[in-house]
């Protein structure tokens, strides 16, 4: 170990220092950047692909699949939301978390899942799908699904499915003053 | 009354010459590093307004809060949180008020450091 580290220095050490010092910059750098510039094209994709499958199933997920409207969303039952089906995007959404208010609670007993709709800062509404292991927390209470309530402020973290919801892993009940300031 | 010249006169003037061409260099670059950090400072301050902003309109107050009241449950979902972070970062207003932000610390730096230059060359 000790010659390793001698002919290290021998190689790298006094004046090769200054030889190696520009190259191993420009080497650093190029690696940053493009360890920067993948995870850009990661995210994006990642975003893109939520969006398309949020559009795509925007009917299924927020309107109902035989045509059964959730209360106030869709055709223009709250203000912000589009009147007929999903809103032009001038942005892609955000598909591993999200922070809103709760505009709908279903439980499936069949499937022993639930899904929330939020309306999120932009007023653009998400399906968030919870199972068995999603973890909600109020303060320092864990809570069920079936305690959510509408009206409650949450923070999701998930992954984004095939359906264009997000599977929650993790759903934080922000305390009423935090979002008072931001979400409005 | 035939006066000679020091022997080092002519050495003394084009110090003097060397110096005072130095100077006029360092005033140059002071005025340039001057005026980067000036523009840095200007550019800088809506860039910080409009970050403020973004932060704000974003998720990523309410998302990156989750860090320091569920610690433990964000390390068990790193991955996740980790692209929830970076997808609600207003990325934009980030890398222009960095790069504005060390275009100001360089400019001050190499604004102080020629500061002391000069102080050198007036002597």
């Amino acid at each position: 170990m000790e010659l390793k580290l001698s002919k290290f220095k021998e190689a790298f050490g006094g004046e090769n220092k200054l030889k190696f010092k520009k190259p191993i910059a420009i080497l650093a750098g190029s690696v940053v950047l493009l360890l920067v510039f993948t995870v850009g094209v990661f995210v994006g994709m990642e975003k893109t692909r939520f969006s398309y499958r949020w559009g795509e199933n925007y009917y299924q997920n927020f309107i109902g699949e035989r045509g059964r409207r959730v209360p106030g969303l869709g055709r223009g039952d709250r203000p912000g939301m589009m009147p007929f089906g999903p809103p032009p995007l001038d942005d892609y959404f955000n598909a591993h978390g999200v922070a809103g208010e709760i505009i709908s609670v279903s439980m499936s007993v069949a499937s022993s899942t639930s899904t929330l709709i939020i309306k999120d800062k932009e007023d653009t509404e998400k399906n968030i799908l919870l199972d068995g292991r999603t973890i909600i927390k109020n303060g320092r209470q864990d809570l069920k699904p079936g305690d959510l309530k509408i009206g409650e402020k949450i923070v999701v973290i998930g992954a984004p499915n095939e359906q264009g919801q997000i599977l929650s892993k993790l759903i934080r009940v922000q305390p009423e003053n935090f979002f008072n300031e931001y979400l409005k | 009354m035939d006066k000679t010249p020091s022997p080092d006169l002519y050495d003394r003037i084009i110090t003097k010459i060397n110096s005072e061409h130095r100077l006029l260099l360092i005033k140059r670059r002071l005025m340039l590093y001057a005026a980067g950090s000036a523009i840095s400072v200007s550019a800088l301050v809506p860039l910080v307004k409009n970050l403020y902003q973004e932060l704000n309109r974003s998720d990523f107050f309410e998302i990156t809060s989750l860090l320091f009241t569920d610690f433990r449950l964000v390390i068990a979902n790193l991955a996740d949180f980790t692209l929830s972070a970076i997808e609600s970062a207003p990325l934009l207003p980030i890398t222009l008020s960095g790069i504005f932000l060390v275009s100001l610390i360089y400019s001050t730096s190499k604004f102080a450091s020629l500061i002391r230059s000069a102080d050198k060359y007036n002597h």
